[in-house]
């Protein structure tokens, strides 16, 4: 234990950071005459020429605008231009059955509406259905019913 | 000399040269011993030291000042060291040897090492870190640089530099305590 915290002493210690090598005599001022000989073997240097900065123009002011705007409108149309190819629907023509009708005017539309509903509910095509339009079903059309389904004949019996 | 002051000098028409003189004289020695602590060898250190400051005279024109200078002159030095050192082990690796093991080898055959036993334990326990980390631990344990300032040197962010370090001295520590255990 009293080693380990000897060794944190001693990395702590000012002696332990000191420099163990050694340099060849006189070696850092040959040093710097070999660079100093090779930056003028080098030649002149060559400053960086700095381009003055343009004037910002209105139109360059709004490059970055103008340019999301038409990435818009690219995409817009696009997605557009989709719909449109794929999309079947007409709104000036319904398909009612397998019949295309032309809606001319409201009034027509009114009567081809009421023909229909009339042609439903006339006593003749549902003799069960009330003056009111409400339909009625009796044991008899319920037993059919049952029968035409499939339904065994024993559970119809004991339903009665 | 201030860094400032340098840099002033050698704004001037003329100039350039008489100021890269005065950069050299206040950096190379402190450049070569960072520099030498990475490759254990004078040789390569010297090679690498040329090279470095000769990257910097080319680089001093377009050096805008966003960094301290001593900071851009440190991380010159160093990545043209880490360079080296990579090419080195790759080397090594295509040749089936371990440059781990040549590096020990330079350090303990190196003619110039004057330290104690201690010192030579210590500098082994540092080869056996990673280069990168290597570097971080001795800018901060030798140098005694401020986190910041290694930061700007590794490109590194300072919490991670944080975690570097601490791993490294832990390692180096016990590497210590295992050799004089005894």
């Amino acid at each position: 234990m009293d080693k380990k915290n000897n060794i944190e002493d001693i990395l702590s210690s000012q002696e332990l950071k000191e420099n163990p090598f050694g340099v060849p005599k006189g070696y850092f001022d040959t040093m710097k005459l070999e660079v100093m000989k090779k930056i003028s073997a080098m030649g002149p240097m060559e400053q960086e020429e700095v381009e003055p900065a343009a004037p910002v123009t209105f139109i360059a002011y709004l490059k970055p605008a103008i340019s999301l705007a038409a990435v818009f409108a690219i995409v817009f149309g696009m997605g557009y231009g989709v719909m449109k190819i794929t999309d079947t629907y007409t709104p000036e023509t319904e398909l009612i059955g397998e019949e295309n009708v032309t809606l001319t005017d409201e009034e027509e539309f009114i009567s081809i509406l009421n023909i229909t509903l009339e042609d439903i509910y006339t006593a003749d095509n549902h003799p069960h259905e009330e003056a009111s339009g409400t339909i009625i079903l009796d044991e008899e059309v319920i037993e059919q019913y049952l029968i035409d389904s499939g339904y065994p004949s024993t559970a119809i019996a004991q339903l009665e | 000399m201030e860094d400032k002051e340098i840099l002033r000098i050698y704004k001037e028409e003329g100039k350039h040269e008489f100021a890269f003189n005065l950069l050299v004289d206040k950096y190379s020695e402190r450049l070569y011993w960072h520099i030498r602590k990475l490759t254990c060898s004078h040789e390569d250190t010297n090679d690498l030291l040329q090279s470095a400051l000769i990257k910097i005279w080319e680089n001093l024109p377009s050096f805008r000042e966003e960094s301290q200078l001593y900071t851009w002159l440190y991380r010159i030095a160093t990545n043209e060291t880490l360079t080296f050192l990579r090419k080195k082990r790759i080397t090594a690796m295509l040749s089936l040897s371990n440059y781990d093991v040549a590096l020990e080898n330079k350090l303990q055959s190196d003619p110039s090492f004057n330290g104690d036993k201690l010192q030579m334990a210590l500098h082994k326990a540092i080869l056996h870190l990673p280069d990168k980390q290597r570097a971080v631990f001795n800018l901060r344990y030798f140098q005694e640089l401020k986190y910041e300032e290694i930061a700007e040197i590794m490109e590194t962010s300072v919490g991670a530099l944080k975690a570097s370090y601490h791993h490294a001295y832990k390692k180096v520590k016990r590497e210590l305590e295992e050799q004089f255990e005894d």
